[in-house]
């Protein structure tokens, strides 16, 4: 089982690792079904396949889940 | 029947539409929305019961082959389809959405102040009063510095700036009855540089009187006349724990934290990416049920803890997502730890 500290060092590992791949959308913990902690990797919606597939699905032994994202707004109004 | 089938099912209907609709467009077509009124069909889904899905058909016209085709589709869900007959949908305009926009009792101009009001500068949108802090400089609210002190031009917003609620546009022409306090600190939001946290505070003008971190009533909200006691870390949060935040736009909603330490999270702004780290993520509870929309900026997003409220977050920005093959929204919050931090303040207790 992942401890929320494991998965803390995964996902700093994993911003050294993905610091020059184009796309990247945000690098956190985020956790299984069953509450495992594990590292989340938001990409662009517009990313590529081909690309998504470098990111790897484990590093140091704590699963990567990757979620593509679109534009993230500020939520003023009227601005 | 159930959310997997009715998925199923409505991927199914998009392939086959897809297929029919790439067929007969020509090779030079800019766009896969057939033309003609009565060959557009939409397909969705709702939740009728527990645990119980239905396909959702919308057709513009009672005839033509969009509408032989939604029959053809509700006979294979054996019935467990609505079809509906939708003759235009139309994206409002901007000052439509604007004036439509607003819980009415967050909206107008409210005192004593509460969260969740509508709060603004001269040269920006509105956003939300997200709660009240003690800092050296005194009583005051937070929001977002692109509330309060409004990005575009980082020399708009100048210590001992006006803030008035409500904020524009609930208010197109402010009055001095609508000020209520002045800005007096906020982190700058750099374009060059990462940001941990998006914050501003007003401290409060003389005679502004205030109700502290209470729920207001009013606004279907569970927790109302509770009060925000405290703040608390990201060790408060699991996968779907649940996070609530009142704001000026969506009033009180609820939202799954779906994950936390969030870094290099680029918020999109007409002058470029502004790059964020250490964000918590919310998912929606449905695209029916957003957790925030425009206006919500600045609002504090709490959770339960052993029954009281804590404060965890102030939301600031929200996309979209696929999950699942589903697109999902979603809300951002930056630490509110950090953001007191920062200003060297506290969670107001009353």
């Amino acid at each position: 089982m992942t401890t929320m500290q494991q998965a803390l060092a995964a996902k700093d590992q994993a911003i050294k690792l993905l610091a020059k791949t184009a796309g990247i959308a945000g690098i956190g913990v985020t956790w299984s079904r069953d509450g495992e902690p594990r590292v989340r990797v938001n990409v662009d919606e517009s990313m590529p396949p081909s690309e998504r597939r470098k990111i790897p699905a484990r590093i140091s032994g704590v699963a990567i889940e990757v979620q593509p994202v679109g534009r993230l707004v500020f939520h003023s109004a009227g601005s | 029947m159930q959310r997997a089938s009715v998925l199923e099912l409505k991927k199914k209907v998009l392939r086959s539409l897809n297929r029919s609709t790439i067929a007969r467009v020509s090779a030079g077509a800019q766009g896969l929305v057939p033309e003609r009124l009565e060959r557009r069909l939409a397909v969705g889904y709702s939740q009728v019961k527990k645990e119980e899905y239905r396909l959702e058909l919308r057709v513009q016209k009672g005839r033509g082959p969009a509408y032989a085709e939604a029959e053809k589709v509700k006979e294979l869900a054996k019935g467990e389809a609505s079809i509906d007959i939708v003759p235009r949908i139309e994206i409002p305009s901007t000052a439509a959405l604007l004036e439509a926009s607003g819980k009415p009792s967050l909206i107008g101009q409210q005192r004593p102040l509460h969260m969740g009001l509508s709060v603004g500068h001269a040269a920006g949108g509105a956003g939300t009063l997200g709660c009240f802090v003690e800092t050296p400089d005194g009583e005051g609210f937070l929001s977002n510095q692109h509330v309060l002190a409004p990005i575009e031009d980082v020399k708009t917003g100048a210590h001992g700036d006006r803030i008035y609620q409500p904020g524009r546009p609930d208010r197109p022409r402010l009055t001095a009855r609508d000020e209520v306090a002045r800005l007096s600190n906020y982190g700058v939001v750099d374009r060059s540089n990462r940001n941990a946290v998006d914050w501003a505070i007003a401290t409060l003008s003389d005679g502004v009187a205030h109700e502290g971190n209470r729920i207001p009533t009013g606004l279907d909200c569970p927790f109302e006349g509770k009060v925000v006691q405290r703040t608390g870390g990201y060790d408060l949060l699991g996968l779907d724990a649940l996070v609530y935040k009142v704001g000026r736009t969506t009033g009180f909603t609820i939202g799954l934290v779906s994950a936390v330490a969030l870094d290099n999270v680029p918020v999109w702004t007409p002058q470029g990416n502004v790059i964020f780290d250490n964000v918590i993520e919310v998912r929606w509870l449905s695209d029916d049920i957003p957790f925030s929309a425009p206006g919500d900026s600045g609002s504090a997003v709490f959770t339960e803890d052993e029954s009281d409220l804590v404060a965890i977050g102030l939301h600031f920005a929200g996309g979209r997502a696929e999950r699942d093959g589903e697109e999902v929204g979603l809300s951002f919050a930056c630490s509110l730890t950090d953001v007191l931090s920062d200003c060297d303040g506290e969670l107001h207790r009353s």
